[in-house]
């Protein structure tokens, strides 16, 4: 291991914790929540690291969550793609406090590990992205309170609607979008404010949008 | 026998447990037989059939007395405790009070005005569960003598009968249809019911391979979709099922519970 490498995985040890140390402060007490919270909602959560978590406990800050699943050999690599291209139009200042958090629909095969395989395949390092799955009723749970529908058709394959959702803090929607690719201007918009809003010293990082950030990594087609 | 005295001890426990509200196999419901099942759904795979495992079905839907007793023990699901999260501005708006019927919500009447998320905890109140939307279609393909009488005019009419007549009138009692082959009441005839995958039903497929994945929303695409055009009449609830939220409530919108049938499972 050389040295680049040991700073980086202590740099994001040292943001792991902070992560935490944010999370314990920040959890919402449940009875508080706005009545309109998805929080409301609070199934526990497997992220792919192993922690147990739950729904709410992931809020505290604005954050965006999808539905996907680790086999997914077409609409899931976009939604990653796609998600990346939104962070990276963000201002640096603002990006650092937007959590993302993909909820897998296939909870039986995405286990920590494999979640975590393909947070590793897909190079998903930055503390603030999450994978995680709960149980299957859950899973239907969460989907419901999200908007997102899903169905497994029986050869390990699932039809499922691609939106990603933007919470503030205390679990309320925000905004939605299902645009893959380019990011949807108005989403990109609705996540600048949110940031903003939270923080009002969101500004003044400059912004690094990165054009051309498209991996390209669609696997093979499926057959159907 | 250990597995009878364990589902005898089960039930028992299961009855004081959940403060009164019956788990399915102590309740009497319908045994429905699993099989190969061809839904009016495309299955998404080569496969015209998908398999459907043996469950039990209530034999009617929740009534409005089941549903008080339920909110009686369960404060937070009381009108007016429910976040908005979890249920609309509708949720149990035809009673009287959070805990009172009064003089429009009659006992046995069909309980309506309940939000996905409320069924589903009055479910898991019984240890049971919201049926898929498989199970709820394979049990309502049943007329009172054959297993799948959907190609019966007698029942396609029926079925439309029902969605002509107007939606204001005050609902019959449950039960007061005759039940279907397995004891199954009033799956077509009084009100719309929840199932547990309501937000599985229209989805298209990956959103690159079929063009605008909004697109099997609407209606008339997605009934090109169904694999018998002529279902018309099940395509409409499968149409009414998914414009919907999981925390919408209607006036005509109901539910019933369903469980895996263990005895046949093994």
């Amino acid at each position: 291991m050389n040295g680049r490498s040991l700073q980086d995985s202590r740099r994001s040890l040292l943001a792991w914790a902070l992560v935490l140390l944010n999370l314990l402060a920040s959890v919402p007490a449940l009875a508080a929540l706005p009545p309109d919270s998805l929080f409301h909602v609070n199934p526990a959560l497997e992220a792919a690291n192993g922690r147990k978590t739950t729904f709410a406990a992931t809020g505290g800050h604005v954050q965006i969550v999808t539905m996907f699943y680790a086999s997914c050999p077409m609409a899931c690599p976009l939604i990653i793609d796609t998600l990346r291209n939104i962070d990276r139009a963000l201002p640096a200042a603002g990006r650092s406090k937007l959590g993302i958090l993909m909820l897998s629909i296939d909870p039986e095969r995405d286990t920590p590990a494999a979640l975590n395989a393909l947070a590793v395949e897909r190079r998903i390092t930055d503390p603030r992205w999450v994978l995680a799955r709960a149980t299957p009723s859950d899973t239907r749970a969460l989907a419901a309170a999200l908007g997102i529908q899903y169905r497994a058709l029986g050869n390990g394959d699932f039809d499922h609607s691609s939106t990603m959702v933007l919470l503030d803090s205390e679990g309320r929607v925000l905004a939605r979008s299902s645009k893959l690719g380019t990011p949807d201007a108005e989403f990109l918009a609705a996540i600048r404010k949110a940031l903003g809003a939270e923080s009002t010293a969101a500004t003044g990082e400059g912004d690094t949008t990165s054009g051309a950030a498209t991996t390209a990594a669609v696997k093979s087609g499926r057959a159907r | 026998l250990p597995r009878l005295i364990a589902t005898v001890v089960m039930a028992l426990a299961f009855a004081g447990g959940a403060g009164g509200a019956e788990p399915l196999h102590s309740a009497g419901a319908a045994r429905i037989p699993g099989g190969e099942w061809r839904s009016v759904l495309p299955t998404g795979t080569k496969e015209p059939s998908v398999r459907v495992e043996p469950f039990l079905l209530d034999r009617t839907s929740v009534t409005n007395a089941q549903f008080l007793a339920f909110v009686r023990r369960n404060e937070r699901w009381r009108r007016g405790n429910a976040p908005a999260a979890l249920a609309d501005s509708g949720y149990l708006k035809q009673w009287r009070g959070p805990v009172d019927l009064g003089p429009v919500a009659l006992p046995d009447q069909p309980v309506t005005g309940v939000s996905w998320f409320a069924a589903r905890a009055y479910c898991e109140a019984r240890h049971a569960r919201l049926p898929s939307w498989y199970e709820w279609e394979l049990a309502a393909a049943a007329d009172e003598t054959t297993q799948d009488a959907r190609r019966q005019p007698a029942w396609q009419q029926r079925l439309l009968g029902w969605y002509s007549k107007p939606s204001n009138r005050a609902l019959a009692n449950v039960g007061a249809e005759p039940g279907n082959l397995y004891g199954v009441h009033d799956l077509h005839s009084l009100v719309w019911e929840w199932v547990d995958d309501f937000n599985a039903l229209m989805v298209s497929g990956d959103s690159r391979e079929r063009g605008d994945p909004d697109q099997l929303k609407f209606c008339g695409s997605g009934a090109m979709a169904f694999q018998n055009p002529d279902e018309y009449a099940v395509a409409m609830r499968i149409a009414l099922l998914s414009s919907l939220q999981a925390r919408s409530t209607t006036a005509n919108l109901g539910f019933r519970c369903a469980q895996d049938d263990e005895e046949q499972h093994r």
